[in-house]
């Protein structure tokens, strides 16, 4: 088969399962991160920041030894220069062989005093009050040292766009493996939590700022949206890419009154209004909130993987939720790293006996592949090998 | 405990830098100022969020 024929073959099939139609086989698309650079010898830095060809080298060496239908992405999703151009020590994030990290506890960034601001301008808000009080470079700057420096980082952030695009346009095109996440949004309550007020701080506002953080998640909400519709393509069959990160840590009344309303006006807009394809990563432990996900539009093109060890547990969800949601998910990682391949098999036949019939489920990772410890190369083999084979309808 | 005072208004001058950049970029670049800005409003979040 040529390869983009190939290409072609593993994105309808993606496709056709989200679609909620039954494919020729259950997809394989394990939850992939830095675990593929780890796996072919291939420094992280090199490949994120020194070059593109070294993102498309790892992603051969895996997917040369490892069957599988699709990648998310390549990892590479912080413009890591763009701080190192501002100045030292400047940004959240730093790069070494062996991945992307944070730097330390950096999440607190405004006050719950400031939630009035961010829900008359979050947009302005960011720009006036964020920017200066996170970036040395900019705090007290003159207005034409910030002007050099937005465009030394317009310039960074556009080169950085223009690397990915030469080893994604390889990935896809040399080797037919599909890359489906398109953009990823983030639902305004994790950005507060990730990004503005750590996890104290919002724990604390839940209960002391509801309605003040409700607002200002509302107008972050129409930023996001905005942006997503100035700068994006539509996905085509492709993906938006949400990480859920909050809420999981409110008790399910908070989650309904602060979360959900999130998550359903994203869906409704993203999913049932423009068809798109809307992937969602349940993180941890979904099972106290089943009842309220009801609330969640069906039938849609809607994707979830969810962050459990337990093949009953995703059992459940699919059976009380799969008219909203398309299941992924399936394979411990932690079976992956300390697991006989005995018993990944054995996972791997209970995943298709019990999740497969009727459609609906893409079999993954509960979680991300990021260190070469998450997973042994002989388990992750055997499990993408097993599910490729035996995964026919 | 915060570091820092907490803000009480919006005013500032880096969301008028990031207005300035947008015009010399696009004048520099020969693109259209209107892409140049929908491209700014996405610089100013992951500064504060991916960078």
């Amino acid at each position: 088969m040529d390869v983009s024929a190939l290409y072609e073959e593993r994105l309808q099939r993606f496709d056709d399962v989200m679609s909620r139609k039954i494919p020729d086989r259950v997809p394989v698309i394990p939850n992939m991160n830095t675990w593929m650079y780890h796996f072919a010898g291939v420094s992280v830095k090199k490949a994120f920041l020194e070059d593109p060809n070294e993102i498309f080298n790892a992603a051969k060496y895996m997917t040369d030894r490892i069957p599988m239908d699709a990648l998310m992405s390549t990892s590479n999703t912080v413009p890591l220069k763009v701080a190192e151009n501002i100045g030292p020590d400047e940004g959240i994030y730093t790069c070494s062989e062996n991945g992307v990290q944070i730097k330390g506890s950096h999440g607190r960034l405004m006050e719950p005093q400031e939630y009035k601001l961010m829900a008359e301008n979050p947009m302005k808000f960011f720009a006036n009050v964020l920017i200066p009080r996170k970036f040395n470079a900019f705090r007290n700057a003159s207005l034409e040292k910030k002007v050099d420096l937005i465009k030394q980082a317009y310039a960074d952030n556009i080169s950085f766009i223009q690397y990915n695009r030469t080893a994604n346009t390889r990935i896809e095109k040399e080797l037919g493996m599909p890359l489906i996440v398109r953009a990823t949004n983030f639902l305004a309550p994790d950005i507060v939590l990730d990004y503005l007020r750590d996890f104290v701080g919002i724990s604390l506002d839940v209960r002391r700022n509801p309605d003040e953080m409700y607002a200002a998640c509302l107008s972050l909400y129409d930023y996001v949206l905005e942006m997503f519709d100035d700068t994006a393509t539509p996905p085509d069959r492709k993906i938006l890419f949400t990480p859920l990160h909050l809420p999981t840590y409110l008790r399910p009344k908070d989650f309904e009154k602060l979360y959900l309303p999130s998550m359903k006006k994203y869906l409704e807009e993203m999913a049932v209004k423009r068809g798109y394809s809307v992937y969602f990563f349940m993180e941890n432990n979904w099972m106290p909130y089943l009842d309220l996900l009801q609330e969640l539009p069906e039938n849609t093109k809607f994707l979830g993987l969810f962050e459990t060890e337990k093949v009953e547990e995703l059992v459940e969800i699919k059976s009380r939720l799969g008219s909203r949601f398309i299941v992924m998910g399936g394979m411990p990682v932690s079976l992956l790293r300390f697991g006989s391949k005995e018993d990944v098999i054995e996972t791997c036949k209970r995943c298709l006996d019990q999740l497969a019939p009727g459609g609906g489920y893409i079999f993954s990772t509960d979680k991300t592949l990021m260190t070469f410890n998450d997973g042994t190369p002989e388990n992750v083999i055997a499990a993408c090998e097993y599910v490729t084979e035996h995964g026919k309808y | 405990m915060a570091d820092y005072e907490y803000a009480t208004t919006l005013d500032g001058d880096t969301m008028e830098a990031f207005e300035i950049a947008a015009r010399q970029i696009a004048e520099e670049k020969g693109m259209d100022l209107e892409n140049v800005e929908k491209s700014m409003k996405k610089l100013i979040y992951l500064f504060v969020t991916r960078i």
